[in-house]
């Protein structure tokens, strides 16, 4: 019975990944911004994982193999996730000659997986990575009022959050939740709803009450 | 017996020269980098990472001698400096890590600038967690190698009389620890070590043109 709550849940969860891939594609395909591509990506390989998670849980197959040492496929796929999370707030923060250290980041992790199977060096990593790029995404979207920015945001700080649950349906829940954020970002909700320019709007707003007021 | 004074006096003179004359082009360097900052504001970052690759040197040369002339080499010592990444091994690889930083930096490979620096913490941070360092030789071999080549190869490009310098600095030092006859090795120091002074007080300029900035 859980398992079906859980499937129907990823299931959702891909939907709604899916969904948001769409928005982002046509945002680019207008805007040329390599931001959305990039978020794209970042979701393309969320999904591919999700797919993963949805057989797992419609056949109860058990995919995640080990490759050395302690490292299994499921690792590499977080360990590239978190690379591309990385290399997405560096591009976002402009610091190019950072670019390479979510590589050899991941590149160590993974070799240290295979010599010590131990996972606390990619907890640590993940929580700094997940809580770090939250921090950073979520004011500089503010400050720039970037919705996207802070969908992105608020998707991995409520996804870092929900990996320190381990109980599945708590984990899929807050993945839920990420996803939407996220989908709002996109969507521009954060923009027209949360980030509104008080500047501008006093502006618009005193132009109306002048003109009234001329008016009579 | 007057060969082996000789070759004892050799030594002597080419460890002396070495832990007088290392730290004080390095003392040298270090007030040209304080002296442009004051010009300019801010740190030139080639003269930074070349002072930072004396320092390191300077580190290298001070402790060999202290390890061979003074009641310093205990075990505990011996183990520090001659262990997996003891301060031998790890300053010749921060110095190759350098080096190749420094290349980056001259050709403007933005991307690259701090990646041989990343690669270094990590092979460092993963021996603290795991003692693997079965690369770290490798590592000092290749790093020593590829900042030669691309040294030489900037200096030509770039006409930049730093990365020749450097250059020609990196091709004796790293020559000198492959070669086991200790007269010739001693010979090599005494010539690094004057090389090193002509370079830091500014008198070495084959290449006439100025690097454009």
């Amino acid at each position: 019975m859980a398992d079906i709550v859980l499937l129907i849940m990823e299931l959702v969860f891909f939907t709604l990944g899916v969904i948001t891939v769409f928005t982002t594609l046509k945002d680019w395909k207008m805007t040329k911004n390599r931001m959305l591509i990039a978020v794209s990506i970042y979701l393309a390989v969320l999904l591919g994982k999700s797919i993963n998670d949805i057989v797992i849980y419609l056949f109860d197959l058990e995919i995640d193999i080990i490759v050395a040492g302690g490292l299994t496929t499921g690792l590499i796929i977080g360990l590239v996730l978190f690379a591309i999370q990385l290399e997405f707030l560096f591009y976002l923060k402009d610091l190019p000659k950072l670019y390479t250290l979510p590589f050899f980041c991941s590149f160590y992790l993974a070799l240290g997986r295979v010599l010590v199977d131990s996972s606390m060096p990619f907890i640590v990593y993940a929580m700094i990575v997940s809580y770090g790029s939250a921090y950073f995404l979520i004011k500089d979207g503010r400050k720039s009022r970037n919705g996207l920015a802070i969908g992105m945001g608020l998707f991995f700080l409520i996804w870092g959050l929900g990996a320190q649950f381990q109980i599945d349906t708590v984990l899929i829940s807050f993945k839920l939740v990420a996803m939407v954020a996220l989908l709002l970002g996109t969507r521009g909700f954060y923009e027209k709803y949360v980030v509104v320019n008080i500047e501008e709007e006093q502006k618009v707003i005193e132009t109306w009450i002048a003109r009234l007021v001329v008016k009579e | 017996m007057a060969e082996d004074l000789i070759l004892s006096s050799l030594v002597i003179v080419s460890n002396l020269s070495s832990v007088i004359f290392i730290p004080m082009a390095t003392l040298i360097l270090g007030r040209k980098l304080l002296k442009d900052k004051k010009e300019t504001g801010k740190y030139n970052i080639i003269r930074f990472i070349i002072f930072s690759t004396f320092i390191n040197f300077s580190i290298l040369v001070i402790t060999n001698f202290l390890m061979e002339y003074t009641p310093l080499n205990t075990p505990f010592m011996d183990e520090l400096y001659n262990g997996d990444f003891g301060i031998y091994n790890t300053t010749i690889a921060i110095m190759g890590t350098l080096g190749l930083t420094l290349i980056f930096y001259v050709n403007r490979w933005e991307i690259l600038h701090l990646s041989a620096i990343f690669f270094f913490i990590g092979m460092f941070l993963l021996y603290l967690f795991t003692g693997f360092h079965a690369w770290l030789e490798d590592y000092i071999t290749i790093t020593g190698a590829a900042s030669i080549f691309f040294l030489y190869f900037t200096a030509i490009r770039m006409k930049d009389n730093g990365a020749l310098g450097i250059a020609i600095f990196f091709t004796i030092a790293f020559s000198n620890t492959f070669i086991d006859d200790i007269m010739l090795s001693s010979i090599l120091i005494i010539i690094y070590v004057a090389f090193i002074v002509i370079f830091s007080l500014g008198f070495f300029n084959p290449i006439k043109q100025e690097v454009k900035s």
